[in-house]
């Protein structure tokens, strides 16, 4: 048994045809690991928690932030833990100074059969003491979907890792590829990761460029703080103020309050208080334009006005406290302490926290106590190194 | 196991060697198991089915040979037809003659109950290796190819891996003895194998699914979606189609060279068709000869008074259709070709026969060829739609005012839009080759292994790797 002399030449030629096509393949995958793109979610927690604070994820290519999340809620199991949308994600774990763990789980429950699905997928072994939830009027509207299963699904999702998945590689390969080609000095980045604001590591191309998750969990815009560094009057609310006017993205035009999503928010609270899970909620600041086209918008003001109006009541009936920091001046902030028209900047994020733990429902909380956290706050906020788009912490 | 995956490619260099190592006699063996894994990487159970059918056909063979009995023969052939119709029908069409039936007799008001459709696992290519292997019992019994008693080498012509999914559909009278012969491993032809397969690739994987990405997210909300969205989706299911199903042909047809083997030529530029009978002798011609000589030929074919043949067109076109799939929109778009078809073929039109031979189209040649396209994609709609009531409103919104209103020229997907020009071009400067590539060894290797090398790059850079299969391997 032999191959013929013509075949072991047609091999041996295909072989060296291709073998320059499997060196840059192989080269763009070991990027691909390098840069964090390839990393699996699970080595990416456990890198994470050996190294705390000195990382920031995301990826560009493979997002799968909700596994990311929940995984790494389950390996740090913290006393507080935040829940919401994006408006949520500055909130940081410095901001409840250090005898306490917190974790900012914001983007894995917005709506309240989201909150409830969460606290059915966590261990016996583990409940937060504290939850703190960050409601969106706009997530109350009847037209939304409510969001049954959607926590489950997201983490019932294609695993990008399973083995003999090769599909990952191949499309990571590919538009690390296109991304070097199109700025050839990010192969360096790339080999170097590292984070432009703090110069920590960075896992993922979009951590790279500064936008990503930290150790807590809260969120890192990079991009609009490297802007701002540039132009610190810069305020960005018109894509806002466009969705609210053309009804798309979250602003769907929807006038009706939603009384089942209301329902689920009281089964959820009901829910916590047996489990003596100690909940806040409170709603986060739109900008000072965006606030007002909320109250005027014929096809938006009703349902902003219900939900400002119905869910207090909810919480107060469950007795647990609630904070409505939709309209910013309530904190004595501008529109430059905004992202943009509906993100808060994490120096907006500690006024609306330091608001919150002065109040009388949570100034006795032994957790929430006002050495580790408000005096904390206060001297962060006055730092001369804070700026409205980035507060400036003493162990930062 | 598609053949756009690692895993077909690992397959392909272990079998390729394997294959190289063993003499004739193992080689079809070989290659039966081989075919049978590679089946079987989709679902294990249904290798029965495969074997199964081979067995019926070869033994009606067999059978076929003992007797000159014309009674006896055509039950021997009934009987196996009926047992590959039984196991194509059972597994493709049993719950769309069922919950047909219960519609029929629902809207008469008579309420049906007691027939369940069934959960019913498609098995993958059933449609292409079941035609192949009656074609066999066919011919024999037409005593046009002789019935074979090499087991081995029948199971290898039914299940041949390149072509067992998607095909092309051979015939035994082609492919049959070339399993039966020596062959000698020509480096001249595993090169063009190559090639073939280089082309292939770069049509489904960097044309083919980049516009499918597109069709799926339009024709997944055709109801939210608005006129210029829907023409411009399917548009791009026309080449989607085309570059899915032809670029599997080269593929299979590479593939098979590389093994000494040489399939039927399935596609022929269609797109450049100056009329329906030309689009029908250039699209899945292996299905359409299938279709002709085992149909329509026998139904009589054109020879007979008008009402007999449009009958004859009209249910070759149908059949054509359902063979596609069990869905009333498989039967509509046969129907709509038949339609075009038989004004045309019954005309004494001396073009309808001719093509486009000039290097630059005339603007007489060129009109015919966009009209034709144009009735070919009209009747894609049906095709590509979920239902008929779909169809109709996909075709009622793009032919209404609000293709007045353009959307913007990115909308319209500029990038895609030039790599089907792209195509396009390539395709009509070699329209008298069998593929594009072809005949490149006498182009200077500088030129030659740079094509190659900008092939295999913009497969890479371009490509769209998501898991879009096959079209026609749901057939």
């Amino acid at each position: 048994m032999f191959l013929e002399k013509s075949i072991t030449k047609f091999v041996a030629k295909v072989f060296l045809f291709l073998l320059p096509v499997a060196i840059i393949f192989a080269a763009l995958v070991f990027l691909g690991m390098r840069v964090g793109e390839l990393r699996k979610t699970n080595s990416v927690v456990e890198f994470e928690i050996k190294h705390p604070g000195e990382t920031l994820f995301l990826r560009r290519i493979l997002q799968d932030t909700d596994s990311y999340k929940f995984k790494k809620l389950l390996r740090l199991k913290p006393d507080i833990l935040i829940l919401g949308s994006s408006r949520v994600m500055q909130i940081r774990q410095e901001m409840f100074g250090e005898d306490v763990l917190f974790y900012n789980g914001g983007g894995l429950a917005e709506m309240p059969l989201g909150f409830q699905e969460l606290l059915d997928l966590l261990p016996k072994d583990y409940q937060p003491k504290i939850i703190f939830i960050g409601l969106d009027s706009f997530e109350y509207g009847k037209k939304r979907n409510s969001g049954r299963g959607a926590l489950k699904a997201q983490m019932e999702k294609v695993d990008y890792f399973a083995p003999a998945n090769w599909r990952p590689y191949v499309y990571v390969a590919q538009r690390l590829a296109v991304g070097i080609i199109g700025n050839p000095a990010r192969l360096f980045d790339y080999l170097q990761p590292k984070e432009p604001i703090n110069g920590k590591t960075a896992i993922g191309v979009f951590a790279l460029e500064g936008n990503g998750f930290r150790f807590d969990g809260s969120f890192q815009y990079g991009g609009s703080i490297l802007s701002r560094r540039l132009n610190p009057n810069f305020t960005d609310t018109e894509d806002v103020i466009g969705r609210i006017r053309q009804g798309t993205a979250q602003f769907v035009f929807d006038s009706d309050f939603d009384y089942e999503k209301a329902e689920d928010l009281k089964t959820f609270l009901e829910a916590a208080k047996a489990e003596n899970i100690f909940v806040v909620g409170f709603a986060p600041p739109y900008s000072s334009e965006v606030y007002k086209e909320l109250t005027i918008s014929p096809r938006h003001k009703n349902l902003f006005a219900d939900f400002r109006s119905k869910i207090p009541k909810i919480f107060a009936e469950a007795d647990f406290p609630f904070y409505d920091f939709s309209d910013l001046s309530v904190l004595g902030l501008n529109d430059q302490y905004m992202f943009d028209g509906f993100h808060p900047t994490e120096t907006a994020a500690a006024y609306m926290l330091r608001s919150m733990l002065l109040h009388k429902a949570l100034k006795n909380n032994p957790l929430l106590n006002e050495k580790s956290a408000v005096l904390y706050l206060d001297k962060a906020i006055n730092s001369d190194g804070t700026k409205p788009f980035k507060i400036y912490y003493e162990n930062n | 196991m598609t053949f756009n995956s690692p895993e077909f490619l690992i397959f392909l260099a272990v079998v390729f060697f394997t294959y190289w190592v063993l003499n004739l006699k193992y080689q079809n063996l070989f290659l039966v198991l081989a075919s049978y894994f590679f089946y079987g990487w989709w679902d294990w159970r249904f290798l029965s089915l495969m074997f199964i059918s081979a067995s019926v056909d070869y033994l009606a063979g067999l059978f076929l040979e003992k007797t000159d009995n014309e009674t006896k023969r055509k039950y021997i052939l009934t009987s196996a037809l009926t047992a590959n119709l039984v196991i194509l029908g059972f597994f493709k069409y049993y719950n769309f003659f069922v919950s047909s039936f219960q519609n029929g007799l629902g809207t008469l008001g008579i309420p049906m109950q007691s027939l369940t459709t069934l959960s019913i696992i498609l098995p993958v290519g059933i449609s292409f290796y079941t035609f192949q292997s009656m074609s066999y019992s066919i011919d024999v019994f037409r005593r046009t190819v002789r019935p074979t008693r090499d087991f081995v080498a029948f199971t290898a012509y039914v299940s041949f891996f390149p072509q067992l999914v998607a095909g092309p559909i051979e015939r035994a009278s082609n492919l049959l003895p070339q399993f039966q012969a020596r062959r000698q491993f020509d480096y001249a032809v595993a090169v063009e194998g190559l090639r073939q397969m280089l082309w292939g690739f770069f049509k489904k994987i960097v044309i083919a699914d980049n516009l499918g990405m597109v069709v799926e997210k339009i024709y997944g909300n055709v109801y939210g979606a608005s006129s210029w969205e829907l023409l411009i989706a399917t548009f791009f299911f026309a080449f989607q189609i085309y570059c899915d199903f032809s670029g599997y042909s080269d593929i299979a047809t590479g593939t098979a060279r590389l093994f000494g083997f040489r399939l039927m030529r399935n596609f022929a530029y269609p797109y450049f068709s100056t009329n329906i009978i030309q689009f029908w002798k250039r699209w899945h011609i292996s299905l359409s000869t299938w279709f002709r000589d085992y149909v329509y030929i026998p139904m009589g074919g054109s020879k007979v008074n008008f009402w007999k043949y449009a009958r004859n067109v009209l249910t070759v076109f149908i059949v054509s259709g359902i063979w596609h799939g069990a869905n009333w929109t498989f039967v509509a778009w046969g129907a709509i070709h038949g339609a075009y078809f038989l004004p045309l073929a019954v005309s004494k039109n001396s073009n309808r026969y001719k093509e486009a031979r000039e290097d630059i189209p005339s603007l007489k040649n060129l009109h015919r060829i966009i009209f034709t396209f144009l009735l070919v994609l009209f009747a894609w709609v049906f095709f590509r739609a979920e239902n008929i009531g779909e169809a109709v409103y996909i075709l009622g919104k793009i032919i209404s005012t609000g293709l007045l209103a353009f959307p913007g020229f990115s909308a319209i997907y500029p990038k895609r839009l030039v790599i089907i020009g792209i195509l396009i071009f390539a395709e009509w400067i070699s329209r008298n080759k069998q593929y594009p590539l072809i005949g490149l060894e006498r182009l200077p290797k500088i030129f030659r292994f740079g094509l190659y090398y900008a092939i295999i790059f913009a497969i890479f850079f371009f490509g769209n790797f998501g898991s879009l299969p096959f079209i026609y391997f749901q057939f």
